[in-house]
């Protein structure tokens, strides 16, 4: 018996029973439509916090090396800004230079401890988009002598306003204490809170002034690629023309981030497979009362003539056929609603204020992860074949004489 | 050609079990090429497990079984399948069609399982439907069929590979009277015909008047094996 | 009696009733897998962050948490610890001073996180001793400092070396003091591991001239489903001068990483019903279609055709409750065995894991609400999806039924 009559008779099984065959495939096509969504869904999420996440750290940092095991004031880059000439000589990337101390910063009721960055605001914004994120003020502006631009979060809770007075304290290249006054230019919001409680910025040249460094100084140097899928060859080629200094890919930078995206994938993983073995059993149950029905059936044929490899094959078959009359419908709905939400992008925040507040972007845009269809129909492929398997036994154990039944 | 000969020698068919259950006791039979046969019996009597042992379904407890000279007993259960593919056909009491397939289809099927190719296939199918009077209803599925439609169509199908003899189990019990007479010219004229044994296990007196042999079956063996005179 | 011919006719079709009791059966042993994998999850995140250094309720005086400033300490004596250990729950209390600095060796400064604390105290509620990587770690009458991995590495300390810490004490007191590195301590998390410095109590009361002072009671919780409420019930003892907070009000951020996960865990549960709810319907519509010739016959008979519907409806909910209780049995296996042998990620996001000082696994909750809960949601469910196929049969015509 060739494979053509295995599949007419698989087809035509399965339509003896309509209804009973029908419900199997809309579970069939909600099981894909509805688990290819989520997974989309929350690959947007991810992706943005990703985004997020790298925008604040760039996709590559430079240091001078040991700065990051201890962060002297002293450790700046070589020679100056030749280092950033070098940096910007390379395309495609965008690059600010930026000095870095730890501190405190105090107002007149409390201190806490900071990261004051140095920076040049069309430069940085360049880079981290730190322009686009104030929410309030400016990015330094005109307006204060000795600007410092703040995260809401810290504002809010040291009760700073556009114009309120604080001091920075640090120590500076020769190891002694020393301050500086500063008024509140802007305040920022970013996508991620800690960041916003933690970081200040204050124009470059004047935290190298305070810090007795040369002009031009810089601790760190903060590239964003225009493709970010050249990671690897940028860091090669900085990593080249750069001997000596510490070339970090953000992955290196920030291993919490880098977790998010990897771990993501497994979970992913975990949840399909659950969702599959769902549907495998609804499939098991369709299938094992199919063939309970047509005990006679099957017995006939086994006395006829129909060996048992060629049973085991026809419930395969139909096993098959009924899985996949859905998964092509199941696949379409994913991928259209995934392309349409993708586009539009779905707004969380009428959902869950909670959401919108913490740092996630409002607006999530749904997108598949690479090889996603593929992986899901060969679990679904996979759920079909072995769901197949105990209909089948359960075939194989009638018996020929089960076909005479003389009353 | 074939030899159409039924050689059963001692068949003893025992089923094990807390109270093991005696089927078929000694039975010794033999059937010729050509013969239009009874076995009849009361319920319990044996005769469904004689069946299927004489079918190759089952496997006696001990005797022998020789069918178109071949030693059934040393064959395995999957080579008892593709044996009674070749040589053996069944026409049983209900259920016999592939619900899913046509007549043609379903008179095809056993070719189709032989590797027969496509033309004669569908060319000795055809004949075979003609004989049975319902080469019109070819494209029609067993539902749209009569009770004894559906049979004529597993004559036919019985016919399909050349068996040996053909196995029929109380093939008229469903039917009523007009249905079982044609059933029984059919099946009668196809025993002219083209000289195929068939083998009936029946209660039916209309099948037992036209048999040319009836052998009677109590107990598990048989008490009674008389011809009767063409 | 209408119950006595419901559990007989299940019967009577073992398979077909083997079959439906198995499909639930599964259904719920699915849910409760995926239900326990994300609940576990969640409360990793929270021992994990709430867990190793905020602990699940503290109390502090009102309004410290927005302020948190000296000028918010409050005084070490036995009043609030004798309230609050009458509380149910309340295990007992451990007392912190905690405060800003910059810790320097000589050459560097960094910010860094002061707690004062008492040594066994503190251990019992984080087990900090064995986070101890290097040295030892602190003892009572103790004049030394635990420094945090990272920021020991930042300032290049080690043990034995000197630390000095530079802040701003009680009513703007300066603080100064130098203090031996006792023992260097591994946290996991960057934020802990970069800035905590643990002092012992009194050490840290005179650094910053807050003598008899502590910033917030640490809560030693019997393990509890909801730290608020507990938090709540302590509050309404202390009256208005001190509040206590649970970890969620604490670490907002925390609390709102865990609710959008929450809600993203619903969804994918929620398209878990979905498939298993098709499922279900099928065996039961298909059950009930079976037997319209003989629940025609009935009807000709003469039962009516709610007596009927309430037969199916009982063998429905019999058929789903035994499927039901199997699969809360077989899911106490099966979630232990995850408990003690949990499923690993692997390659890259195993790394980072570690790194963060997490275990790379997925954790599973043994709690035993899960189980009860997802066993009734899915009976509901089978239940609701019963009434489908018993509400046709209200309208069943006993000749349509009869004929073929």
């Amino acid at each position: 018996m060739n494979a053509t009559m295995l599949l007419v008779l698989a087809w035509r099984n399965v339509w003896r029973n309509p209804l009973r065959s029908l419900i199997l495939i809309a579970s069939v096509v909600v099981g894909l439509w509805a688990g290819l969504f989520v997974v989309a869904f929350y690959q947007g999420m991810n992706e943005q916090r990703l985004r997020g996440g790298i925008e604040e750290v760039g996709h590559i940092q430079v240091h001078a090396r040991g700065f990051r095991d201890e962060p002297r004031a002293d450790r700046v880059l070589p020679g100056g800004d030749s280092v950033e000439r070098v940096v910007r000589a390379l395309p495609g990337m965008a690059s600010t230079a930026r000095s870095v101390v730890r501190g405190m910063l105090a107002t007149a009721r409390a201190t806490a401890g900071v990261e004051i960055r140095g920076v040049d605001p069309a430069a940085e914004d360049a880079v981290s988009g730190l322009g686009g994120k104030i929410r309030e003020g400016a990015f330094f502006g005109d307006g204060f002598r000795h600007p410092v631009v703040v995260g809401e979060r810290l504002a809010a809770k040291r009760g700073l306003k556009p114009g309120a007075k604080l001091v920075l304290t640090f120590q500076d290249s020769a190891g002694d204490m020393v301050s500086g006054a500063f008024r509140v230019a802007g305040l920022f919001r970013t996508s991620d809170a800690r960041f916003d409680d933690a970081v200040v910025y204050v124009p470059r040249g004047q935290l190298d002034a305070l810090a007795g460094l040369g002009p031009s100084s810089a601790h760190e140097i903060a590239v964003r690629l225009r493709r970010p899928s050249d990671l690897d060859t940028a860091v090669e080629r900085l990593r080249e023309r750069l001997p000596g200094l510490e070339v970090l890919t953000w992955k290196q930078v920030s291993p919490d981030l880098a977790l998010s995206e990897s771990s993501f994938a497994q979970i992913m993983l975990v949840f399909l497979a659950i969702v599959m073995l769902g549907l495998a059993f609804g499939i098991v149950n369709t299938m094992l009362m199919a063939v309970l029905d047509r005990t006679r059936e099957i017995g006939t044929l086994m006395a006829l003539g129909l060996r048992r490899g060629r049973v085991f094959q026809m419930i395969l078959a139909e096993t098959v056929v009924l899985v996949l009359a859905g998964a092509p419908l199941g696949l379409g709905l994913a991928v259209l609603s995934i392309e349409w939400t993708g586009r539009r992008g779905i707004d969380l925040s009428r959902i869950g204020e909670g959401l919108g507040q913490f740092g996630m972007a409002s607006r999530v845009f749904p997108a598949l992860p690479p090889g996603a269809i593929g992986e899901v129909l060969g679990l679904v492929a996979a759920t079909a074949v072995l769901a197949s398997l105990l209909p089948a036994r359960k075939a194989l154990s009638l018996h020929p004489t089960e076909a005479i039944r003389s009353t | 050609m074939i030899d159409g000969v039924i050689e059963a020698k001692g068949l003893t068919k025992v089923y094990p079990g807390a109270v093991p259950v005696t089927a078929v006791v000694g039975v010794d039979l033999e059937v010729e090429r050509g013969a239009f046969a009874a076995v009849i019996g009361p319920s319990g009597s044996g005769k469904t497990t004689l069946l299927n042992l004489l079918g190759g379904l089952d496997a006696p407890t001990s005797g022998s079984l020789r069918v178109d000279g071949q030693d059934l007993s040393g064959l395995s259960p999957e080579s008892r399948i593709d044996f009674r593919l070749a040589h053996i056909g069944f026409v049983f009491q209900a259920y016999n069609l592939v619900p899913v397939l046509s007549a043609l289809e379903n008179v095809e099927f056993i070719m189709l399982l032989q590797g027969v190719p496509r033309r004669r296939r569908q060319e000795r199918a055809l004949e075979l439907l003609e004989a049975v009077g319902l080469a019109d209803r070819r494209r029609a599925r067993p539902g749209e069929m009569s009770g004894g439609q559906q049979q004529r169509v597993a004559v036919a199908r019985a016919l399909a590979s050349r068996p040996g003899f053909v196995l029929a189990d109380e093939p008229t019990a469903n039917l009523d009277s007009k249905s079982a007479f044609g059933l029984l010219d059919v099946m009668q004229k196809l025993n002219r015909d083209e000289k195929t044994t068939f083998l009936f296990s029946t209660h039916d007196a209309r099948v037992m008047e036209r048999a040319s042999r009836v052998v009677v079956l109590e107990d598990g063996r048989i008490v009674s094996d008389e011809r009767k005179p063409a | 009696m209408l119950f006595l011919l419901a559990w007989r006719n299940l019967w009577r079709n073992r398979t077909r009733s083997l079959v439906t009791i198995a499909s639930v059966l599964f259904a719920v042993l699915l849910a409760t897998l995926m239900n326990a994998l994300q609940i576990g999850s969640y409360d990793r995140m929270t021992a994990n962050l709430a867990g190793q250094y905020t602990g699940f309720v503290q109390i502090h005086k009102a309004g410290y948490w927005d302020d948190k400033t000296l000028e918010n300490a409050f005084p070490l004596d036995d009043s609030v610890a004798r309230i609050a250990k009458g509380v149910p729950g309340v295990r007992g209390l451990v007392p912190r001073l905690e405060s800003f600095a910059l810790a320097s060796n000589g050459s560097a400064t960094a910010g860094c996180q002061v707690a004062g604390v008492d040594p066994t105290g503190e251990d019992r509620l984080t087990a900090l001793g064995a986070k101890v990587r290097a040295g030892r770690y602190l003892r009572p009458g103790d004049d030394g400092a635990l420094v945090a991995e990272g920021l020991a590495r930042n300032l290049a300390l080690g043990v034995g070396d000197t630390m000095v810490l530079l802040g701003q004490g009680w009513h703007g007191a300066t603080a100064a003091g130098k203090f031996p590195v006792r023992g260097i301590a591994h946290f996991g998390s960057p934020e802990l591991d970069d800035h905590l410095v643990y002092l012992p109590l009194a050490a840290a009361q005179r650094l910053y001239a807050a003598d008899g002072l502590a910033t917030a009671w640490v809560v030693e919780a019997e393990p509890c489903a909801d730290f608020a409420a507990l938090a709540t019930r302590i509050s309404r003892g202390l009256g208005p001068r001190y509040e206590a907070m649970d970890w969620a009000r604490m670490l907002p951020d925390l609390r709102q990483a865990i609710a959008a996960d929450r809600a993203g865990g619903l969804v994918m549960i929620g398209v878990l019903y979905l498939v298993l709810a098709f499922g279900i319907f099928g065996t039961l519509l298909m059950m009930v279609h079976e037997r319209r010739r003989e629940l025609g016959v009935l009807v000709s008979v003469g039962m009516r055709r709610t007596r009927i519907a309430a037969l199916l409806l009982l063998e429905s909910a019999l058929l789903s409750g035994i499927g039901v209780a199997g699969g809360m049995l077989a899911s106490l296996p099966l979630v232990w065995w995850l408990s003690v042998h949990p499923m690993r990620f692997t390659g890259e996001a195993a790394k980072a894991y570690v790194r963060l000082g997490v275990e790379p696994v997925f954790p599973t909750t043994t709690r035993p609400e899960v189980l009860l809960q997802q066993g009734a949601l899915v009976w509901a469910m089978a239940l609701a999806i019963a009434l489908v196929p018993v509400v046709r049969t209200l309208r069943l015509d006993p000749l349509e039924a009869t004929r073929r």
